[in-house]
């Protein structure tokens, strides 16, 4: 079953086009990585998803559902933590994850404290005197205390340290054991190679790719760098890219489908050193973000 | 003067951000000023009717003495009031938007990582209310010298108004210091003026001349006398009484960290049990209507005490022909009239009203904030998140006026020792409730259908109800104009008992329809 579905999704805004066209699929039980660019459009897709924009053509499924007409119903069977998480500066850390829990129905105190102890949140203070990460603990504490089916994260660690960030990708691993769907967008893309089984790309309101992190990579090339023993001219070989030498040391890119014969082609040179290093998310990302800076630049 | 650094730089930046908002406290004391002179003019004999007015027990206790007694004096009994009440209000309210607000944002933090002096924000801020009270000032003295007045009381009538801006610019700038909530702020002006308000009026029973009027800025002008004895040296020392304050906000912000007030937050010991939207809204906003109960019963204490000291002498044949005021005022009396003007200006006109649009306006925060989505990302429908806030706004209405008319009650009938006044006045302010929930259906209705400009509607709407009413006291319109206002149904010039309760049903009915159709508006829209 999918739990999110898109077709052709739009939103403008008078002229301007927010979304040109988005097709979303995430599955039951995936843990799903949503990137893109600033001002790409994820935003504008979550908040179409959670019913507080009007798409404005196309089609959108939440569990199965209208987001927009049926969104109490499937509020309930959702959580949500927003990118840019604002709070009631009067009220305290632990009020707020009191207040969330209890709209949906019951808080489990027990989860709540546990979660609390891992993420290190006092839950007594005041929202205002909260920095921007504790306030993003308490958007978490309250998302992952509850028994949503699917939650949806937008950037939820983008002001968190490196060892709450740990913290959060084992509870993302905790809930996804519990067969709970993740939807999450993100700008840290170390964090979606190491959590997510599929990935979508959005850039100006269309998304660019969508698959497996696997499938992904096919579509790009892979780092080598190599010493060689023998000199040789790597320049001739097909499908080898970005080439740049440091004496006996080589680096280049090679497209996937000729890794054989570049590999032949290297190995009589005699080979004192190798590491192959498949493409990251990054430059997978780069790859398209790339892309825009050059139609700009053109223009 | 490194302090300094940059003053003039966010000078200009206010300039520009304040653009739209400005205008509106700059012109309306002219306009003020120059609709009281239209009015005094239009009278076939203005000489005679203001001895009258002067001479009402009613008019006197609120606006005083007319003084001096010719057509300038009569245009300064009322026009000045007004004027200075909309420069001192415009005048700190910038002055806390500026340095409050931008603080509770962090924009300041964004400012202050610049070369940008410790006092730049504060004095840039100051500066722009002080200047703009003086052009206001000085609009309202142009106006009245090209009406053909002398021009040295011209002047020193509108460097009076201007004063009041300038130490209200003052006084906002020393309480922003000290509350780290915009919103406190704004209440502890309210209530300075509130308290401000009852010295007016000791100084009005007490001739209009007493050193109570020096604690109004309403009355400012009965201290420096343009037109009769054209006192300047009390300008220096309200100008003076501004650099006090500035000064004391400098050594107020060395006292205190960025972002935090004077007044320390308390640390809460036991988290509250928040479980609904509504306990949320009630949580949110308890203070407002607990501050507002108390601050009206305070001041309703104080009238009602004072309404048997009003003379109960008939008014002149003059007074008693003018528009339908006259003889409404005529059948009620003196002391009644007079508790009766107060509890429509305090329940409804003034007050009430105002506390009802901030009220439901501040969705409109709530939803620019994000406090909104967070709440519809659960499972709330935008029924019950609007419906629960504006449950506490017609709730906590009701709640203060049922307050602040017993109170009232209670003044007038300890100082009467007559113990039916009580149920009398209690009766006057919950006859207002239906009216301010009209004011409660409109706002929710434009929030609902046009959120953008919503609050600049919210206003316009109530000033000209406020408008209409004072055309309607002048003699200008009739009653049947007042029809149009929400505030004729259960207006202090109908004896209680007459009051139409059928009237009062239909008012309930529409502000019902109102907020309906603006929750259906909400339901529609997209979320910011």
């Amino acid at each position: 079953m999918n739990v999110i579905e898109t077709r052709k999704l739009t939103k403008s805004y008078g002229r301007q086009e927010a979304l040109r066209g988005v097709d979303l699929t995430v599955k039951q039980g995936e843990v799903y990585g949503f990137i893109g660019p600033n001002g790409s459009g994820k935003s504008t897709t979550i908040r179409i998803l959670l019913g507080m924009l009007r798409k404005s053509g196309g089609e959108a499924k939440l569990l199965g559902g209208d987001p927009w007409a049926d969104a109490v119903e499937l509020h309930r069977r959702i959580a949500y933590v927003p990118g840019d998480v604002t709070l009631w500066p009067n009220l305290t850390g632990g009020e707020v994850i009191n207040l969330l829990n209890r709209l949906g129905g019951k808080a489990n105190t027990s989860r709540i404290k546990e979660l609390l102890d891992r993420f290190q949140l006092d839950p007594k203070k005041r929202c205002r005197s909260y920095s921007k990460g504790n306030r993003q603990k308490v958007a978490l504490v309250a998302a992952l205390s509850s028994d949503a089916e699917l939650l949806i994260l937008d950037e939820p660690t983008s002001g968190l340290d490196p060892l709450m960030e740990q913290i959060f990708q084992e509870c993302i691993f905790e809930l996804k054991k519990q067969g709970k769907t993740i939807f999450l967008s993100s700008h840290i893309l170390a964090e979606v190679e190491a959590l997510c089984d599929r990935v979508g790309i959005i850039r100006q309101g269309e998304i660019v790719e969508e698959g497996t992190l696997e499938e992904l990579r096919h579509l790009t090339r892979t780092t080598v760098t190599v010493e060689l023993a023998k000199s040789m001219s790597l320049n001739q070989l097909q499908g080898i890219h970005d080439i740049s030498r440091k004496e006996e040391k080589w680096r280049f890119s090679v497209d996937v489908n000729a890794m054989d014969e570049v590999i032949n082609a290297i190995a009589p040179m005699g080979i004192k050193s190798l590491t192959v290093e498949p493409s990251t998310l990054e430059e997978l990302f780069i790859r398209h973000y790339g892309d825009d800076i050059q139609e700009k630049a053109v223009k | 003067m490194k302090q300094f650094t940059g003053t003039g730089k966010l000078l200009r930046l206010y300039i520009r951000r304040d653009w739209l908002l400005l205008p509106i406290w700059l012109f309306l004391p002219v306009v003020l000023v120059s609709g009281q002179m239209t009015f005094v003019k239009a009278m076939p004999d203005w000489r005679l009717f203001i001895e009258e007015l002067s001479e009402s027990a009613i008019t006197s206790a609120w606006l005083g003495p007319i003084y001096p007694l010719s057509l300038e004096g009569a245009i300064l009994w009322r026009g000045m009031l007004q004027a200075a009440i909309v420069v001192l209000f415009g005048a700190a309210f910038t002055v806390i938007r500026h340095i409050r607000t931008e603080e509770m944002s962090g924009r300041s933090e964004l400012i202050l990582g610049k070369p940008v002096g410790r006092y730049a924000n504060v004095t840039a801020a100051v500066t722009l209310s002080c200047a703009g009270s003086l052009l206001a000032g000085l609009l309202c003295s142009a106006s009245l010298f090209s009406s053909g007045f002398a021009a040295g009381g011209s002047l020193i009538a509108g460097l009076t108004i201007a004063a009041a801006g300038c130490v209200f610019a003052g006084l906002g700038s020393v309480l922003a210091q000290f509350f780290g909530h915009s919103g406190q702020v704004r209440g502890a002006i309210f209530g300075v003026y509130g308290l401000m308000m009852l010295f007016m009026v000791l100084n009005n029973v007490n001739g209009g001349y007493s050193t109570w009027a020096w604690l109004n800025p309403g009355a400012w002008f009965r201290v420096t006398a343009p037109f009769a004895e054209n006192h300047i040296w009390p300008l220096f020392i309200f100008a003076g009484l501004a650099l006090i304050m500035l000064e004391l906000s400098y050594a107020l912000l060395n006292k205190r960290d960025m972002g935090a007030g004077i007044i320390a937050e308390r640390e809460r010991t036991k988290n509250a049990d928040i479980k609904s939207p509504i306990a949320l809204a009630w949580h949110s906003h308890k203070r407002a209507v607990v501050v507002w109960s108390a601050g009206l019963s305070f001041i309703g204490v104080f009238i009602g005490a004072i309404t048997p000291s009003i003379s109960m002498d008939t008014m002149g044949e003059m007074l008693a022909q003018l528009s339908g005021w006259g003889p409404a005022m005529m059948k009620l009396g003196n002391q009644e009239g007079f508790i009766a003007l107060s509890v429509y200006i305090l329940g409804l006109m003034g007050g009430l009203s105002v506390f009802v649009l901030t009220f439901v306006q501040s969705m409109r925060g709530e939803e620019n904030e994000g406090y909104t989505e967070i709440l519809l990302s659960k499972p709330v429908s935008r029924l019950k998140w609007m419906g629960s806030y504006l449950a506490v706004a017609f709730v906590g209405s009701a709640i203060i006026l049922l307050a602040f008319g017993i109170m009232s009650g209670l003044g007038w009938s300890i100082g009467s020792g007559n113990s039916e006044h009580l149920f009398r006045v209690t009766a006057m302010s919950i006859s207002k409730i239906p009216s301010v929930w009209i004011i409660i259906g409109i706002a929710a209705l434009l929030y609902g259908w046009l959120p953008r400009i919503a609050s600049f509607l919210g206003w316009l709407i109530w000033g000209v109800f406020v408008l209409i009413e004072m055309l309607w006291e002048a003699g200008i319109v009739g009653w049947s104009a007042m029809k149009w206002t929400p505030f004729s149904y259960a207006h202090y010039s109908i004896p209680i008992n007459e009051i139409s309760m059928i009237s009062l049903i239909v008012l309930v009915l529409i502000s019902g329809a109102f907020t309906a159709l603006g929750i259906i508006g909400f339901k529609r829209r997209n979320i910011i």
